[in-house]
């Protein structure tokens, strides 16, 4: 899967777990520059990702991610 | 002679900082935020913590490393579990990603659709701020200067850090008036208004406070 492709799949999984079709995901983008990406969000959305893309995050490759563009990152390397 | 050593907490303390994390969170009642916002019984909370507490893990109250303990006769019976909130590694992400990993599916799906209220009382952590996060000490060794003990200990290992910074539930007036010897102040004071907050957390008020050392 291309870069773009699992930043599309992935924008979906952020618009549904945070309810907002309109919602544009950036590499850059951290919890602080979304609304509502709480501790439970985050964790709705983690789960919703790994059923999304069929993969299972390990601990410390979660701990890794620090932004929308790790998160990309570390799909494709699982992929 | 002080009775009590303070030391790093290690893996044999685990079962005792479960403990510590559990009457900390119910802060004097019988609510467990735990169980009731993910529908869990405590068995399970304490089994899930455990785990959690075991993995390497640091910047979070379920790291172990985050953990100072006082002992006595070889019994752990008194901890804080603190560390500066950075901003490139928010304790919150890390505590989720731990949660995440270990919670059953149905509690997140659970908490997504009935806990939402208990949201309402997040206080975020004070960026580059030591924050104690669980203060316990076995009740039988309260009002002997062990928060003191502790806190002292914590500061010693964190130097540069100008700002201390705790949070406590408004009606543990014996906390906060330990905690206002210590230097510390109200600076913020969260309500929820909702009544139903009372199903999932122990009180409806929290209070942010802030000790500065500069």
């Amino acid at each position: 899967m291309e870069e773009k492709d699992v930043h599309d799949k992935l924008e979906t999984s952020f618009r549904k777990v945070f309810n907002n079709n309109s919602l544009a995901i950036e590499r850059s983008m951290t919890a602080n520059d979304i609304e509502k990406w709480d501790s439970l969000t985050h964790m709705l959305l983690i789960s919703e990702i790994e059923d999304s893309f069929e993969i299972r995050f390990k601990l410390k490759e979660l701990n890794k991610m620090k932004n929308v563009g790790d998160m990309i990152d570390m799909i494709i390397t699982k992929l | 002679m002080n009775p009590y050593k303070i030391r790093d907490a290690r893996t044999g303390d685990v079962d005792f900082i479960v403990t510590a994390i559990i009457e900390a969170e119910k802060s004097g009642s019988n609510t467990l935020s735990y169980s009731t916002v993910f529908n869990l019984p405590e068995t399970e909370v304490r089994d899930i913590m455990r785990s959690m507490l075991l993995e390497e893990i640091d910047g979070c109250e379920f790291s172990l490393s985050s953990y100072l303990v006082a002992e006595t006769d070889g019994n752990p019976v008194g901890t804080i579990g603190a560390w500066v909130e950075k901003s490139d590694a928010p304790s919150k992400t890390i505590k989720s990603n731990l949660l995440g990993y270990y919670l059953p599916k149905s509690s997140l799906v659970y908490a997504s659709r009935e806990s939402g209220v208990a949201s309402e009382l997040i206080i975020e952590n004070v960026k580059d701020a030591l924050s104690f996060v669980i203060v316990y000490i076995a009740p039988e060794h309260r009002g002997k200067g062990l928060f003191s003990l502790l806190a002292d200990e914590h500061l010693r290992r964190n130097k540069d850090v100008e700002e201390l910074s705790i949070q406590v539930m408004a009606n543990n007036h014996f906390a906060i008036q330990s905690y206002e010897r210590y230097g510390f102040s109200k600076f913020l004071v969260k309500t929820c208004n909702n009544p139903d907050i009372l199903n999932f957390l122990p009180y409806h008020e929290k209070a942010l406070m802030k000790k500065s050392l500069k």
